[in-house]
């Protein structure tokens, strides 16, 4: 039972870190009329696995190997996408929250609704798909101890939505130039770690070479199968296991987003007040 | 602007892209045909029923008897031709590939999903 429990918390542990972290800057900015759209998403992208999953399931269907790693792979790279688009966005429109550029705030409003649906839909379908899989075999009780193991993985992904809760708690107590920093800062080593994870997927489907030649490999230290090993690879996707081109591409995403991210936060808190009097800062921003 | 169309894309492809495989996995039919080969796992061991298989679709069913969750791969050369995740311990999962004569794979079971795992070489006729 606490194995499946792991497991649930692993496969539920990163959407449920970026629903919280959506959820809290909508709470946080005063937009709580958009929660809607991000529990449709959450819902539809729910169903369809669960759907997609019984399918496969119980008309005893499986999947090719490759369709499902390309699957994996691209959904993973659509995820980096929303992930990406949504720190940006957030620091984007955090710019104009302070001042009165009102129109500004509805601007980028007006292109969020479908985004924020499509990127709670990605955040949670990405995993959803392969815990169903594990799930629903669990439900048919044909070998002892079925109802355990179910309890177990409901158990783990119950609490990998608390802790998104908690995540959410924490984030918005802070003041919102910490939340912005460090949900910004966190979001990108998610969003790593995630892209890595796509990359991995996409060897293993012979898609990129490279699939052999590994990193480096500490799953000696840390095994996934321990609790440590489990929050690292839930939330920040932790491969202790890497091949080259996953670590490769991993800082080739870290550094330079981090780097975008972290400098223009400097640039807009001085160029704010100057936006007041003077339109041409902001206009230089944008 | 720019971004709305970008989302509406993105969502579009992902599913198209769930309906794509969906189709795929029609056309692999079901996974009890073919032969089976019972493979059993250990702490410290992986070791199919048979090494020499023939050509075709082959049904590996993995016992995990490991005190870790364990993982089954299939690989061809350095490419996976088939993988099954999350086998409890005392449970069986199954996993249906492809074989083509005159070809070697390895078999590798990873218990605690860690380090190398054990291997057996399989060869097909």
């Amino acid at each position: 039972m606490f194995q499946t429990y792991l497991i649930g918390l692993r496969e539920g542990l990163e959407a449920s870190l970026v629903v919280g972290i959506l959820v809290a800057y909508l709470v946080k900015t005063g937009r709580r009329e958009h929660l809607p759209k991000v529990a449709i998403g959450v819902g539809a992208a729910v169903l369809l696995s669960a759907t997609i999953g019984a399918v496969l399931t119980f008309t005893s269907r499986e999947m090719s190997f490759t369709a499902q790693e390309v699957f994996g792979g691209i959904m993973s790279f659509i995820a980096v996408a929303f992930v990406t688009w949504m720190i940006f966005w957030m620091r984007s429109t955090s710019q104009h929250l302070k001042g009165e550029l009102q129109a500004a705030v509805d601007n980028a409003l007006a292109m969020g609704p479908v985004a924020l649906v499509a990127a709670s839909f990605v955040a949670v379908a990405r995993e959803g798909i392969e815990t169903a899989l594990f799930v629903w075999p669990l439900t048919q009780g044909n070998s002892g101890g079925s109802a355990a193991k179910l309890l177990g993985v409901l158990a783990g992904l119950a609490t990998s939505v608390v802790l998104g809760y908690l995540i959410y708690r924490r984030a918005i107590a802070f003041d919102l130039g910490k939340f912005f920093r460090y949900t910004g800062i966190g979001l990108v080593i998610v969003a790593a770690g995630v892209l890595a994870y796509g990359v991995h997927d996409l060897q293993e489907a012979g898609w990129l070479p490279g699939l052999a030649n590994t990193a480096f490999d500490v799953s000696g230290t840390i095994p996934p199968g321990s609790w440590y090993g489990t929050l690292l690879k839930g939330i920040f996707n932790f491969n202790p296991q890497p091949t080259l081109l996953e670590l490769v591409v991993w800082w080739l995403y870290l550094v330079p987003v981090m780097y975008l991210f972290l400098r223009p936060q400097r640039t807009a808190a001085v160029a704010e007040p100057a936006a007041a009097s003077a339109p041409r800062p902001s206009a230089s921003v944008r | 602007m720019r971004i709305h169309r970008f989302a509406a894309t993105a969502l579009l492809c992902s599913a198209t892209l769930a309906a794509a495989s969906c189709s795929s996995s029609g056309d692999d039919g079901d996974a009890g045909g073919g032969l089976e080969i019972a493979v059993a796992g250990s702490d410290s061991a992986c070791t199919p029923a048979s090494k020499e298989l023939a050509a075709g679709k082959t049904t590996f069913v993995f016992t995990n008897s490991a005190k870790d969750v364990s993982e089954l791969y299939v690989y061809e050369g350095s490419k996976v031709l088939g993988e099954v995740e999350n086998v409890l311990t005392g449970s069986s999962k199954n996993l249906t590939v492809t074989l083509a004569s005159g070809k070697t794979y390895k078999l590798t079971c990873k218990p605690g999903q860690k380090g190398d795992g054990f291997s057996a070489e399989l060869t097909v006729d």
